[in-house]
């Protein structure tokens, strides 16, 4: 479930309102508590219904629009999410996507190790070999 | 809706005008004030231009892209300039972390401690402000000065 007070839909609505940029918008929200705590404790399930509800909405107030941003967010930085999200409901939301999937960072990590070989050759037995003389 | 804007090597600068100012934003807008009780406040709200047309596009429209700031910078000859250079007319833009210029104003005062800077926040109205007094939370930590050399 996405647990919201007012202070944060407040907080939301502040940042949406000052933001100049997309990247401004992203990287504030990706910053505030209330997207961290949806990353943390929402599932991909409740994040997108979500979405689709509040972007789906007429005559989104700020306070709306700040907090369809901050899901949109949450749910493009979830490192499970598995089905593309449609992020062109919201204005800069495709400036978003671009910039988190830009961005993203690896949730795997494959150590490739070097091993040196080195082929040594054995003179034949019985067989004496005299360096040349320079 | 977007204008026509272009650099003085006239390469396009792709921007966008919003008209919009809803009931929410009128009153939220008074509280600003609250948070920066030493920036003074220079016209009403306005969702036409942003910080970066404001500062790059005399208010016409918003400019919305670090690609288009990049270019910007570029075409029309701007230098970074230090700190202690710095002179009113020059131009600072905040950079996020990573880089990003997330808002830039205009320097309209030195000799002080700190320049002050006339700036756009967001769709909220244009604010006269010490350097670091603006929403850095938003706009990132650091700051670069320019001027330009046309």
């Amino acid at each position: 479930m996405i647990r919201v007070d007012r202070y944060d839909l407040r907080e939301l609505a502040r940042i949406a309102l000052l933001a100049n940029t997309p990247y401004s918008l992203y990287h504030a929200l990706a910053k505030s508590p209330p997207v961290r705590r949806m990353i943390d404790t929402c599932s991909e399930r409740e994040l997108r219904e979500y979405y689709d509800m509040i972007s789906a909405r007429r005559g989104r107030s700020e306070v709306d629009v700040g907090l369809a941003y901050a899901v949109l967010v949450a749910l493009l930085s979830l490192p499970s999410r598995r089905d593309p999200v449609d992020s062109s409901r919201l204005r800069w939301g495709g400036a978003i996507d671009d910039l988190i999937t830009k961005s993203a960072t690896p949730t795997q990590r494959e150590v490739i190790t070097f091993r040196p070989t080195a082929e040594i050759r054995q003179p034949e037995p019985g067989r004496l070999i005299v360096p040349r003389a320079e | 809706m977007a204008i026509r804007l272009e650099t003085s090597k006239r390469t396009g600068i792709t921007n966008h005008q919003d008209h919009e100012i809803s009931a929410f934003n009128l009153n939220w807008n008074k509280s600003i004030g609250r948070r920066h009780p030493n920036a003074r406040r220079r016209t009403s709200q306005s969702a036409l231009y942003n910080c970066h047309g404001f500062t790059f596009a005399s208010r016409r429209t918003r400019i919305e892209t670090s690609r288009e700031i990049q270019t910007i910078l570029a075409d029309d000859a701007y230098q970074e300039v230090l700190l202690a250079d710095v002179l009113p007319g020059d131009v600072v833009i905040y950079y996020s972390e990573r880089g990003d210029p997330n808002h830039s104003g205009i320097v309209v005062e030195t000799g002080g401690l700190v320049p002050w800077v006339c700036s756009k926040w967001g769709t909220a109205g244009e604010f006269v402000h010490a350097l670091q007094d603006c929403p850095r939370d938003l706009y990132g930590p650091m700051h670069r000065f320019y001027r330009c050399r046309l």
